[in-house]
């Protein structure tokens, strides 16, 4: 369980999120959405004690300040919005730098599983810095999946969490990210992800937190807080929220209300 | 999306990088001993170790001379040589991986001219301290000054170039020339009170060289040293780390606060023990490291100790040749790393001009 409460952050003299509490359990993809701004990534940063916050942070009951690097290190792994590297490192060596020191032989099969899993096995020995910017994304995310590999060690469920990860993926990418976090999730595991589509979002999270000017505007499972009212509010935008037939996948369209009634006046 | 690699196959790396920076832990310590054989062979008195082997083996005795050469003289100005190598190449490594940025170097950005800052005070301004101390201190006294100046001038500048774990290299660059030029002013009013004797010790420190080589200063700077290489070699997983940023490094269970602090004592332990008993011996520390990189890779769990190596290594050559090239003068040791030092330099930076923006 992931149990954020009353998370405050002040960076400078502005208050970018005032009091948000969030909440994600283990066996479920929790998705924090909202418009540009809305403190997203912040909250993100604030849960993984990347920025200064008030408020507490407690994972799997324990509180990850208390905790030594390396035993948060073991439940879980944080995938960063953009990927910096010094030197030229290979792909191979990227994944491996987030595993502890170990038995050789087991870290360079599970280095390799996680790039065959993300399909950049056969770019193991390329460098890094050679590659485009969705495929070092995907190594970056080899990298965090093997850090935490196994959902549950021990009865303890492991977390992953995403900060955009699908950001600069096309559609076959993302579909393929998204899935294998939900597959984490179904085996145990807990992951949490600042997502920007909200098609997407609705396909694949079980808890969705919608937030808009640094508070929680809604937070529970999709089918209630993705509605036309809570969204057209927060995005400041007509949306339509729409089930597709068969399927029964929720997904939501633009509507361009306020355009056709000007076209409409001007005829 | 693509990149152009994937379809031309540019930038393939063998796989065993790893195993071949393993094996260059033997082919450098091999490389080591034949180094350090021929730093006792040469030198401006004939005798020659093989000479002396041979005398050895048929039961003679040596010469008081030939003792006198290689006891006194030869071996001191080695176990130095490998010393201030090694800890040159380490703590440039080191620096490196601190800054994540291969043009960081302790002679670049400064704190060598802190640690020399320190080593001056010393030497000037020694002589006032209660005699008490200096009996106890006296031969650590200029080691321990030049770390104290090495390490203010390591911490300065890693405060004034790293905001929010983002350590910007032009501002970098910049702190370092002028913490080494307000170190430079400070070393010159030292240097305008210093009597004649204390004028002469400047000189012969400032020229960079091993040739005032002695046991004493040997076992002045030697511990500090092997201590500062000791816990750089701890750091490899964590400079590794860091080299994904403050923040991911912290991720994958790195005490990054620590780590950094220990860096910065490690280098400016090393920057300042070094600097103290050969004065300013440049290039070594950016040359090393970027050598080794080429060759065997970034990571740093092999980088430190095969730096460690190649600068033991280069820097015994570098002085068999300052010993050579105008015997039975010798030139600073400094002159000769310089000379093949600064032109790898500007190959690097012309490698990585247009590819990356300092």
């Amino acid at each position: 369980m992931l149990d954020a409460r009353y998370i405050t952050v002040e960076i400078g003299k502005t208050k970018i999120l005032h009091g948000v509490s969030f909440q994600a359990k283990p066996g479920e993809v929790s998705a924090i959405v909202g418009p540009n701004g809305s403190g997203k990534t912040t909250l993100m940063k604030a849960i993984t004690g990347e920025l200064p916050y008030t408020g507490t942070v407690m994972l799997n009951g324990q509180d990850p300040t208390r905790m030594k690097p390396w035993q948060l290190a073991s439940i879980r792994a944080v995938l960063p919005q953009a990927s910096v590297l010094a030197f030229p490192f290979t792909v191979i060596e990227v994944v491996r730098i987030g595993l502890r020191d170990g038995i050789a032989g087991d870290q360079e099969h599970l280095a390799m599983e996680a790039l065959r899993h993300v399909g950049l096995a056969h770019f193991a020995n390329r460098f890094f810095q050679e590659l485009s910017g969705g495929q070092q994304q995907r190594a970056q995310l080899a990298r965090v999946l093997a850090q935490v590999w196994q959902p549950v060690v021990n009865n303890v469920p492991r977390w992953l969490f995403l900060d955009e990860p699908v950001s600069s993926l096309d559609i076959g990418h993302q579909l393929d990210v998204m899935s294998m976090a939900q597959d984490y999730a179904r085996a145990g595991g807990g992951v949490v992800a600042v997502m920007h589509d909200l098609n997407l979002t609705a396909l694949f999270a079980d808890h969705i937190a919608i937030l808009s000017d640094g508070v929680c505007a809604a937070a529970g499972p999709p089918e209630q807080v993705m509605t036309d009212v809570n969204l057209t509010q927060v995005y400041g935008c007509t949306l339509r929220v729409n089930v597709a037939p068969g399927a029964g996948t929720t997904y939501l369209l633009p509507h361009m209300a306020g355009k056709i009634t000007a076209q409409a006046a001007q005829n | 999306m693509a990149s152009i690699a994937e379809h031309t196959g540019a930038g393939f790396v063998p796989t065993d990088r790893r195993t071949r920076a393993r094996m260059a832990h033997f082919g450098l310590a091999g490389l080591l001993v034949f180094a350090s054989l021929a730093s006792l062979s040469v030198g401006a008195s004939d005798v020659t170790l093989a000479e002396m082997l041979g005398k050895l083996i048929q039961g003679q005795s040596l010469t008081q001379l030939e003792k006198v050469v290689i006891w006194d003289i030869r071996l001191p100005r080695l176990v130095m040589g490998i010393c201030v190598g090694a800890a040159l190449a380490v703590s440039g490594a080191v620096m490196q991986g601190l800054f994540r940025n291969p043009l960081a170097d302790p002679g670049l950005v400064g704190v060598g001219a802190g640690a020399g800052l320190g080593a001056i005070t010393a030497i000037v301004l020694g002589g006032m301290l209660p005699a008490v101390m200096i009996d106890r201190f006296g031969n650590h006294l200029i080691p321990l000054a030049a770390f104290f100046g090495g390490w203010a001038s390591t911490l300065i500048l890693y405060r004034v170039s790293t905001r929010r774990g983002r350590t910007s290299v032009a501002t970098m660059l910049l702190a370092g020339i002028a913490l080494g030029a307000l170190a430079g002013a400070v070393s010159g009013i030292m240097v305008y009170k210093a009597d004649d004797q204390q004028l002469r010790d400047l000189t012969f420190w400032g020229l960079g060289s091993l040739a005032g080589a002695s046991w004493a200063k040997v076992f002045s700077a030697a511990p500090i040293i092997v201590l500062a290489l000791a816990g750089s070699f701890t750091l490899g997983r964590g400079l590794n780390g860091l080299a994904l940023g403050e923040a991911t490094a912290n991720h994958i269970g790195i005490p990054v606060q620590r780590m950094k602090s220990l860096a910065i004592l490690a280098v400016a332990a090393a920057t300042g023990a070094a600097v103290a008993v050969s004065g300013g011996i440049g290039f070594v520390g950016i040359v090393v490291p970027h050598l080794l990189r080429l060759s065997t890779g970034p990571d740093h769990r092999t980088l430190l100790i095969n730096a460690a190596l190649l600068g033991a290594i280069l820097l015994i050559f570098a002085d068999v040749i300052s010993r050579v090239v105008i015997a039975p003068a010798e030139l600073p040791i400094g002159i000769v790393t310089a000379v093949l030092g600064a032109p790898i330099f500007l190959w690097i930076l012309l490698r990585r001009r247009g590819l990356v923006d300092l």
